[in-house]
């Protein structure tokens, strides 16, 4: 079973996407409410992939990002960026990180569990 | 909450490949006029359980006073500019809500709550003049947002 680790500060975000994941996905589903916090639990469940905000207080999504790759352990996890932001240069500034996919707000919950395994190049 | 495409079918591989291709509709260039990233609506072959419509609906009814305060913020910083009385700081804030709310109608089934919250983000996120007249033209966003909230 894919394990797929959920770091968004909205909670109403969080709980869609983790119930799409769930129950449609077939996913086991972790979540975060922080950039900080997410990184400790990318240490403690080493999740298949992380689904990452961008925006978030204290330390946002593109931060949290390098932190992952900054650490041995967490560097391989593919990390797709979450985000409201729709004018193109934030996407392809986002893309230019080297983050698996860029996906966006707002998601289709039908869906989102198809585009993150067409990102990641997932069997279904 | 707007109920979602509820039809009992299976998914065959044409139908996943289609779903996996149908991200977010994208907009480079941003107007107030314009829809923005609203995504498609699921194909209607697509499954929505009825566990996880019900999970859904909960979901909405447990966000929506939240939801509901950041409209509140909307009208707040609307009314203000109406005044001629927007601070630097309500107009900060009600940039932040509209992006949040225009990141979550959707999902939830309102893709022109999402629309209408774009237009706030899009006018309260620029370095524009924010005039009275410029309010008024915001002012049937508001209105679908409110509507939307009522439901």
């Amino acid at each position: 079973m894919r394990k797929i680790l959920i770091v968004d500060d909205e909670d109403d975000i969080r709980a869609v996407a983790a119930l799409c994941l769930e129950t449609i996905a077939g996913w086991e589903v972790c979540t975060a409410t922080s950039g900080s916090e997410g990184i400790r639990r990318a240490l403690e469940t080493r999740p298949d992939a992380i689904l990452l905000d961008v925006m978030m207080p204290e330390m946002d999504g593109p931060t949290t990002f390098q932190h992952l790759q900054q650490d041995p352990h967490t560097r391989s996890i593919p990390v797709l960026l979450l985000t409201a932001k729709v004018q193109g240069a934030d996407q392809r500034r986002f893309a230019d990180m080297g983050v698996a996919a860029v996906l966006s707000k707002p998601f289709d919950p039908l869906t989102l569990g198809l585009q993150i395994s067409a990102a990641l190049g997932w069997e279904r | 909450m707007k109920k979602l495409p509820s039809k009992s079918a299976s998914l065959n591989p044409k139908e996943k490949k289609h779903a996996a291709s149908a991200a977010p509709a994208q907009s480079s260039g941003l107007h107030l006029h314009t829809s923005t990233a609203v995504q498609k609506p699921a194909p209607a072959a697509y499954v929505m359980p009825p566990q996880l419509q019900a999970a859904l609906n909960q979901v909405w009814q447990k966000s929506l006073p939240l939801l509901q305060q950041r409209v509140g913020v909307l009208d707040d910083a609307l009314a203000a500019t109406k005044a001629g009385q927007l601070n630097p700081e309500l107009r900060a804030a009600a940039a932040l809500e509209a992006h949040r709310l225009a990141g979550l109608l959707g999902t939830f089934g309102h893709p022109h709550g999402t629309d209408a919250a774009r237009m706030f983000e899009i006018v309260f996120d620029s370095d524009a003049v924010l005039t009275p007249k410029l309010a008024e033209s915001l002012s049937p966003a508001l209105s679908t947002l409110h509507t939307i909230m009522s439901k």
